[in-house]
C-alpha cells in the first residue's frame, strides 16, 4: 500500500515541477504576474467581472505606463463586497453595478474619483452623466451596461410578437427560461404588469408574485438559467425563448446569426457597471490614469467590441463593430431610457422591500 | 499523567486546530445570527431573535407564518437521502471489487476512482449536460440524481473500501461451511464487518449532499431551491447575513440532531460505529 | 490473499468506472471543438491548446492550486490521522462532543465557512496591527482554511479503518518493550495506513476542487484553478478550459504509468509494509 502514496506524490511533484519551469521560461509580458509587490513599484490592482475587458487593452496600458496590472475577477457584487470588507486584499479599482454604489459609499469603501478632472470625461454620453446612484459623478464613471432581453433562434422559432406576453400571457405553448436572479425575474413581471422594476408597493408586488407563481407552473417553463446556458439551449433547440443579458446573446449571435434578441415592448431592465476608486487604493494616481485611459474612444470601443456589452462612450460609438451597431437591442434608444421604459435596476431602499422581494423569490423556489 | 500526555499528543493538535479555525469562526457566525441587517450585506444592533424566527417560518416584520424554509429543508433531505442510496448501490459492490484485487492493481483502481475528480467539478457537471441533452434529460430530476451520485461517489467508496480491505474472510468460509446460503452467509459474516466504513461513507455522502445546490441548479434547471440555495442567496443577492447565518445553523442543526438521535437510538455501540 | 471475483461484480465495477469516465471522455472530445461556446460540434481543431498554453494566468493558477493542495493535505493528514487514532484509542465522555466537532466542517455550508473565516482573519489582522504586524490574505490563509475542512475527512476515514481492531494491540506492543512512539510507528500506523492514504486522497481531492472557501480567503492576486474557472465559466465552459482539463488528466495518467514503471523492479522484494 505504500506504493499508492508514492505514486500519487510522484505524479504530483513531477506535475508541479514542469508547470513551474514552464512559467519561468515564458514569464514575459504577463497580465497577472506571480509575485505581488508591496506598495512601491507601479502596480495597478483591479477587481472586475470576469472576461470583462480586452486583454490587449490591458497590455497596451501596461506598455504605455510601464506598469503592471493585476486583474482579479468576481462573479457577484456581493462576493466582491464581502472580500473588500474582509480586508487582507488591497485593490485600486473595482467595477460594481449601479445599484451597489450607495452601499459601498455607506460602507466607506470608496474615495472620490473626481472624474471631472480627467481629460476624457467629456466622452461620456449625456444619458449616463449624473445618474441617480451617484449625482454629479463623485465616485463613478460608467464602464459598460447591459439591458435584459428575450432571445430566440430564428432558425427554429418565430415569436408572434416582441412582448413579454409569450412568457407571462395565458397561453402555454412556448418553452421558455428565466434568469436565475430575483431582481431580473420579479422586475420583468412588474414591467409586464406596467409597474416600475423598483416597485416597493405591496399590492403591486403581490400581483407580480401571483403572476410569477402561475408562470413557473406552466408546462413550458424550462428552467432558471443564465446566459451561456440559454444560448446553448437555443442552439440545441431545447428552448424557444430565454430571458438573457443582451451582451451574452450577442456573443453567440456573432457565431451563429440565427440567434436573435429583442427588448420586449412593455419595457425591460437595465444595469450599468461602473469604475470606482477604492479607499486605501495603494496607487490612486495610476488608477485615475487607467480610468482616463478606458474613457478614450478607441479603448472604450475595443472593450465593447470584445465583450459585446453596451457602451456609454460617445467617442467610441463610431468605432464600434458594425455588427453591434446594427443590433437594436445593443443600444436602447435615449427616449426609452429617459421615459423609464428601459429602466435601471436600483437599490431597494427600505429593508421591508428587500424582505418582500426575497420572500417572493423563496416562495417561487419552494413550490 | 502519561495517559493524559498521550491523549493530547493524539487528539490535541487536531482539536486545537479546529477550535481556532472552526469553532471561533462559527461562534462569530452565531453572533451574526443575532444581529440585524442594517444595509445590504451590513449588520448592526440591536440584538434580536428575528432571523431565528424567520428560519422557522415566522416573519415578524409582516407578522405572518411562511413555512417555505421547512418545506425546502424537507425536500433537501429527500434529495440527499435518495442520492446517498444510489451511491450505496453503485459504490458498495465497487469497494469489494477493488479490495479483492492484488495489491498493485488495488492502488491503480483507487487512483482511477479519484482521477476524474482532479478535473474541475463545474467542468464535469457541464460535460453531463452535453451527454444528457440528446436524450432531452436536462433539466430533469433524473439528471440531478445522476450528477449528485457522480459528485459524491468516491467520498462514499473510499471509506467503505478501507473497511472491506480488512474483512476477515475466514468468517464467510465458516458460515458457508455451516451450510448458510451465500447471501445469508454474506449478511451474517461480512456485512457487519463493513458497517463502520459503510456508515462513514454514508455520512461523507449524505451530509455534503444536504448542503449542496450547484448540481441541482445546473442539471435540475434551478426550478426549486434546496437549503443550500437559501443560505447562498442570503450571503449573495439578498445580502442578509444575520438571516443567512441563522439558516446555516438550521442546516447544521438538522444534521447534528440526526446524529444525536442516531447515537441515542443505537446506544454507545452505535456511537462507536458512527465515528 | 487475492481471490477470484464474481464476473457480475467485475462487470458492475467497470460499469461504474465507465460512468466516472464518460464526462472526461466528452470534455476531451470537446476540447477539439472548433466553436468558441462549445455547445454543438463545429469541426475539429487543436487551436484551443495554443490558446491555453499562451495563458499565463492559467499556469500560475495551476501552480497555486497544487501548492495549496499538497501542503494542506500534508498537514491535515498528520493532524487527522492523530485524531482518528485518538478517537479509536480513547472511548470517553468526550466522544460525543468530538463527533460533533468533526462533523461540523462537513455540514457547514461552504459559503458560511468562507465568510466566517474571512471575518476571523480580519479579526486576527486587526489584533496583529496593534503590535505593528500585518499580513495579506493569500497562500497561507487559503491553505489553513483547506486544512480545516480536510481534517475531518482524514480522521473519519482513519477511524473507520481502525474500528474493530483491538485496542490492546498497542498495549501488547508496549508490554514487549516498545516505546509509545515505536508502537505507533511499528504497529498502529501500518494497520491504519490504508485509511490514512484513502483520507489523504480525499483531502487532496477536496482541496484541488474547492472554490467558495478559497475565493473568500484568497485576497488579491492569489488565484487557484477553481477560482479561475468559476469566474470565467459565467460565459460558458470554453474549449480552452476543456483543453486544460484534458491536459491535466493526460498528465496525471502519464505520471502514474511512468511512476509505476520506475518502481516495478523494486516491487518484488519490498512486499507489503
Amino acid at each position: 500500500m505504500k506504493r499508492l502514496l508514492m505514486l500519487a506524490l510522484l505524479g504530483l511533484s513531477a506535475c508541479h515541477r514542469i508547470e513551474t519551469s514552464d512559467t519561468a521560461a515564458e514569464g514575459q509580458g504577463a497580465t497577472t504576474p506571480a509575485p505581488v509587490e508591496r506598495n512601491g513599484g507601479r502596480v495597478l490592482r483591479i477587481i472586475m467581472w470576469s472576461d470583462y475587458i480586452d486583454p490587449e487593452v490591458v497590455k497596451q496600458f501596461e506598455k504605455r505606463e510601464n506598469a503592471r496590472v493585476i486583474l482579479d475577477t468576481f462573479e457577484s457584487n456581493e462576493y466582491m463586497l464581502a472580500k473588500l470588507q474582509g480586508g487582507g486584499a488591497s485593490y485600486d479599482l473595482a467595477t460594481p453595478s449601479n445599484y451597489f454604489i450607495q452601499v459601498m459609499v455607506r460602507a466607506k469603501l470608496l474615495q472620490p474619483l473626481e472624474a471631472q478632472k480627467l481629460s476624457n470625461f467629456g466622452n461620456i454620453g449625456a444619458g449616463f452623466l449624473n445618474p441617480n446612484f451617484d449625482p454629479s459623478n463623485v465616485y463613478t464613471v460608467p464602464y459598460q451596461y447591459a439591458a435584459t432581453g428575450l432571445a430566440y433562434n430564428s432558425g427554429r422559432f418565430t415569436p408572434s410578437s416582441e412582448s413579454w406576453k409569450l412568457i407571462f400571457g395565458d397561453t402555454d405553448t412556448v418553452r421558455f427560461s428565466l434568469l436565475d436572479d430575483p431582481r431580473e425575474v420579479i422586475g420583468a413581471a412588474l414591467k409586464y404588469l406596467g409597474y416600475s422594476v423598483n416597485s416597493s408597493d405591496v399590492a403591486q408586488l403581490r400581483e407580480a408574485r401571483d403572476l410569477l407563481r402561475r408562470t413557473v407552473s406552466k408546462r413550458g417553463f424550462e428552467s432558471f438559467s443564465g446566459g451561456p446556458e440559454v444560448r446553448n439551449k437555443l442552439l440545441a433547440g431545447t428552448l424557444d425563448l430565454g430571458q438573457i443579458y443582451v451582451g451574452d446573446l450577442l456573443q453567440g449571435a456573432a457565431e451563429d446569426p440565427n440567434l436573435k434578441v429583442y427588448l420586449p415592448s412593455e419595457g425591460t431592465t437595465i444595469s450599468t457597471d461602473t469604475l470606482v476608486l477604492l479607499r486605501g487604493s495603494p496607487n490612486p494616481a495610476l488608477a485615475r490614469k487607467f480610468v482616463n485611459f478606458v474613457l478614450e474612444g478607441e479603448v472604450s470601443a475595443a472593450i465593447s467590441n470584445y465583450t459585446y456589452y453596451g457602451n456609454p462612450n460617445t467617442a467610441a460609438a463610431p468605432l464600434l463593430d458594425p455588427f453591434l451597431r446594427s443590433q437594436k437591442a445593443f443600444n436602447p434608444s435615449q427616449d426609452d431610457l429617459k421615459s423609464g421604459k428601459v429602466e435601471f435596476i436600483n437599490e431597494l431602499q427600505a429593508g421591508n422591500t428587500t424582505r418582500l422581494y426575497d420572500r417572493i423569490w423563496t416562495d417561487l423556489k419552494a413550490r | 499523567m502519561l495517559t493524559l500526555r498521550r491523549f493530547f499528543a493524539t487528539l490535541g493538535p487536531g482539536v486545537l486546530w479546529l477550535a481556532v479555525f472552526l469553532i471561533v469562526p462559527v461562534a462569530i457566525m452565531f453572533g451574526y445570527s443575532l444581529l440585524t441587517r442594517t444595509d445590504l450585506a451590513q449588520v448592526g444592533g440591536p440584538l434580536t431573535l428575528e432571523s431565528w424566527g424567520r428560519v422557522f417560518g415566522y416573519d415578524a416584520l409582516f407578522r405572518e407564518w411562511v413555512p417555505d424554509n421547512l418545506r425546502v429543508l424537507g425536500r433537501s433531505v429527500l434529495i440527499a437521502g435518495f442520492s446517498t442510496l444510489l451511491c450505496v448501490l453503485m459504490g458498495y459492490p465497487l469497494a469489494f471489487y477493488i479490495a479483492r484485487q492484488p495489491a498493485r492493481r488495488k492502488s491503480f483502481l483507487l487512483l482511477l476512482l479519484i482521477i476524474p475528480f482532479w478535473t474541475n467539478f463545474l467542468i464535469r457537471v457541464y460535460a453531463w449536460i452535453l451527454i444528457l441533452r440528446p436524450f432531452d434529460l436536462v433539466p430533469s430530476l433524473t439528471a440531478t440524481f445522476l450528477g449528485m451520485v457522480y459528485a459524491f461517489l468516491p467520498f462514499f467508496v473510499l471509506p467503505v473500501y478501507s473497511s472491506v480491505e480488512k474483512v476477515d474472510w475466514r468468517l464467510l468460509e465458516a458460515a458457508q461451511d455451516l451450510g448458510a446460503p451465500p447471501a445469508k452467509a454474506f449478511m451474517a459474516a461480512v456485512f457487519p464487518q463493513t458497517l463502520p466504513g459503510l456508515i462513514a461513507g454514508i455520512l461523507l455522502t449524505f451530509i455534503p449532499a444536504l448542503g449542496t445546490f450547484v448540481v441541482s441548479d445546473i442539471l435540475g434547471g434551478a426550478k426549486t431551491a434546496l437549503i443550500g440555495n437559501l443560505v447562498q442567496n442570503q450571503f449573495g443577492q439578498a445580502g442578509d447575513w444575520p438571516y443567512g447565518s441563522a439558516l446555516s445553523f438550521l442546516l447544521m442543526g438538522a444534521v447534528l440532531v440526526g446524529l444525536w438521535l442516531y447515537a441515542r437510538a443505537a446506544g454507545q455501540k452505535g456511537l462507536e460505529e458512527l465515528i | 490473499m487475492t481471490r477470484r471475483t464474481h464476473p457480475a461484480l467485475s462487470a458492475w465495477a467497470w460499469l461504474v468506472y465507465g460512468f466516472l469516465y464518460l464526462p472526461i471522455l466528452v470534455l476531451i472530445i470537446f476540447s477539439f471543438n472548433d466553436s468558441k461556446f462549445g455547445a454543438t460540434w463545429a469541426g475539429f481543431t487543436t487551436k484551443w491548446y495554443g490558446v491555453l498554453l499562451a495563458r499565463e494566468d492559467v499556469r500560475e493558477a495551476v501552480t497555486n492550486t497544487l501548492l495549496v493542495a499538497l501542503s494542506s493535505t500534508l498537514i491535515s493528514t498528520v493532524l487527522g490521522t492523530l485524531v482518528g487514532l485518538g478517537l479509536w484509542r480513547y472511548s470517553s465522555r468526550f466522544r460525543l462532543p468530538l463527533t460533533f466537532l468533526l462533523v461540523t466542517p462537513i455540514v457547514i455550508p461552504d459559503v458560511v465557512m468562507g465568510v466566517s473565516l474571512l471575518m476571523f482573519y480580519s479579526l486576527v489582522r486587526g489584533g496583529l496591527e496593534l503590535t505593528g504586524w500585518t499580513f495579506e490574505n493569500g497562500f497561507w490563509t487559503v491553505m489553513f482554511a483547506h486544512v480545516t475542512f480536510q481534517i475531518s475527512y482524514v480522521a473519519l476515514t482513519v477511524r473507520s479503518r481502525l474500528a474493530g481492531y483491538d485496542r490492546s494491540l498497542e498495549e501488547a506492543a508496549r508490554d514487549l518493550g516498545a516505546s509509545s512512539v515505536q508502537s505507533f510507528l511499528r504497529v498502529i500506523l501500518p494497520l491504519a495506513l490504508p485509511g490514512v492514504l484513502a483520507g489523504a486522497l480525499l483531502a487532496f481531492t477536496l482541496s484541488l476542487d474547492d472554490f467558495v472557501v478559497t475565493y473568500f480567503t484568497s485576497g488579491s492576486g492569489f488565484r487557484t484553478l477553481p477560482v479561475l474557472i468559476y469566474t470565467s465559466v459565467k460565459k460558458g465552459v470554453t474549449p480552452d478550459i476543456n483543453a486544460l482539463s484534458t491536459l491535466l488528466v493526460l498528465f496525471t495518467v502519464i505520471a502514474i504509468i511512468a511512476a509505476n514503471a520506475i518502481m516495478r523492479p523494486r516491487a518484488g522484494r519490498g512486499g507489503e509494509a
